[in-house]
């Protein structure tokens, strides 16, 4: 599993481009995608996603719904407008990190022994 | 496998002790967790078992850290609307506490100020028309009050500082900002109550939803004082103490109670200086003088129900 401190600044373009793949996501149902998707080696425990979700919704890159959903009210996320623009060059930029992670990670070929 | 009422009241329980009160970020982790719960459920947990290892693994300081960022989070929304509010009643009590001999300069500014607050609410609503469609009505009727209280206002101040007969329609404005934002308010209060007893939680909405009532109420008493006012003008003043009292006291069980909010504060603050405004218990205070006695002028060439409210000042001659 991949400790929490590699994943802190990853979880905000992870969210927006969850987002951008699926209109509208509640917070335990991001939890479990990531989980799932990453073979459960990202766990993202509830105090590192709403701290992320709470803050985007306050800049206005994030919308919020309420719905009534089995005895318990249920708080669905999904892209502004704005958001989308942000989650595009966010998601964009997590491409561009990985790509210089891979590389800088990658043991080179034209490195000397 | 969904969870029952009982289970969803046990998890709301063990975040209050928490010390996680706000509704908002209370029903959010009552979600997870109960999602998390019924995850376990599906995989073969008991109940018991799965109830004991979400609430292991959603506790301590971890849970109280986000509770707290969400509640800073919620304070900053508020702290514009919260801010004029403060200064609305600091303004307004400074006006009739001390006498400036300003003209009522500083009260036309807290009314003013007033105004503003009601616009930030209505913002609010229109910012937040996706949570539900109804906002935009509330937005509109928020923003309609601050234009008729600023309107209104104005109005009193040509009365009060240069004797221009307004043919009592400041009243008239007043009144229809405080039945709009009563309504406001009041649809505001049941539409979240309606909400937090489909999810079955026990909620403080109901306080509201009752205070709102009271001020509906007194609201459309005073609204239908305007076109009955031959034969409600002898009882005026036991509705101006009876909105007075209950401000005050809603006011007093709502700290009592220790539940707080904004868009109730704002009614408070509304029906309390409109109704202070229009009540001899402003000759009592310094910036009361000189008396303002109310005269009522019958216009009978026009209409027979044309029968206004005038509250002017009058300069006291040697």
């Amino acid at each position: 599993m991949i400790g929490k401190d590699l994943i802190k600044g990853m979880i905000r373009p992870i969210v927006l481009h969850l987002l951008l793949r699926k209109e509208k996501m509640y917070g335990y149902e991001i939890t479990q995608l990531v989980r799932e998707e990453t073979g459960g080696k990202i766990n993202l425990s509830l105090g590192a996603l709403y701290p992320v979700l709470h803050k985007l919704e306050a800049e206005d890159i994030l919308e919020t719904s309420t719905e009534a959903v089995d005895n318990r009210l249920r708080k669905y996320y999904m892209l502004s407008k704005k958001g989308r623009k942000t989650a595009l060059s966010k998601t964009e930029e997590m491409y561009e990190f990985l790509d210089a992670l891979q590389g800088f990670c990658r043991p080179s070929t034209t490195r000397n022994p | 496998m969904s969870i029952g009422p009982s289970t969803i009241e046990r998890i709301r329980k063990a975040l209050e002790q928490q010390g996680i009160r706000n509704r908002y970020i209370q029903s959010e982790l009552c979600d997870h967790i109960a999602c998390d719960m019924e995850h376990m459920m599906d995989q073969g947990f008991g109940e018991e078992e799965a109830w004991n290892q979400a609430l292991a693994k959603n506790r301590g300081e971890e849970i109280r850290t986000t509770a707290r960022q969400y509640q800073g989070i919620l304070n900053s929304r508020y702290y514009r609307v919260k801010l004029f509010l403060w200064v609305t009643f600091g303004m307004f009590a400074v006006s009739w506490l001390f006498s400036f001999r300003t003209g009522q300069f500083m009260s036309a500014v807290s009314f003013m100020a007033m105004g503003a607050t009601l616009i930030l609410l209505s913002l609010d609503f229109f910012r937040s028309r996706r949570h539900h469609p109804s906002n935009i009505w509330l937005g509109a009727g928020s923003l309609l009050s601050a234009l008729l209280v600023m309107s209104g206002f104005i109005l009193f101040f040509l009365v009060v500082n240069y004797g221009v007969n307004t043919r009592g329609h400041s009243v008239d404005l007043m009144i229809f900002s405080y039945v709009l934002f009563s309504l406001v308010a009041f649809f505001y209060f049941s539409r979240q109550r309606r909400l937090a007893l489909e999810s079955s939680g026990s909620s403080s909405y109901k306080w509201f939803v009752i205070f709102s009532a009271a001020q509906l109420f007194l609201a459309v008493l005073s609204f239908l004082s305007l076109p009955l006012y031959a034969w409600a003008a002898d009882y005026i003043w036991i509705l101006i103490w009876v909105i007075l009292a209950v401000d005050l006291l809603s006011l007093a069980l709502l700290i009592f109670l220790r539940i707080r909010n904004m868009i109730f504060f704002v009614l408070l603050a509304l029906s309390f200086m409109i109704t202070f405004i229009h009540s001899p218990v402003r000759r009592l205070l310094p910036a009361g003088e000189p008396p303002a006695p109310t005269q009522v002028a019958v216009d009978t060439g026009i209409d027979p129900h044309a029968l206004r409210l005038l509250s002017f000042h009058q300069t006291v001659s040697p």
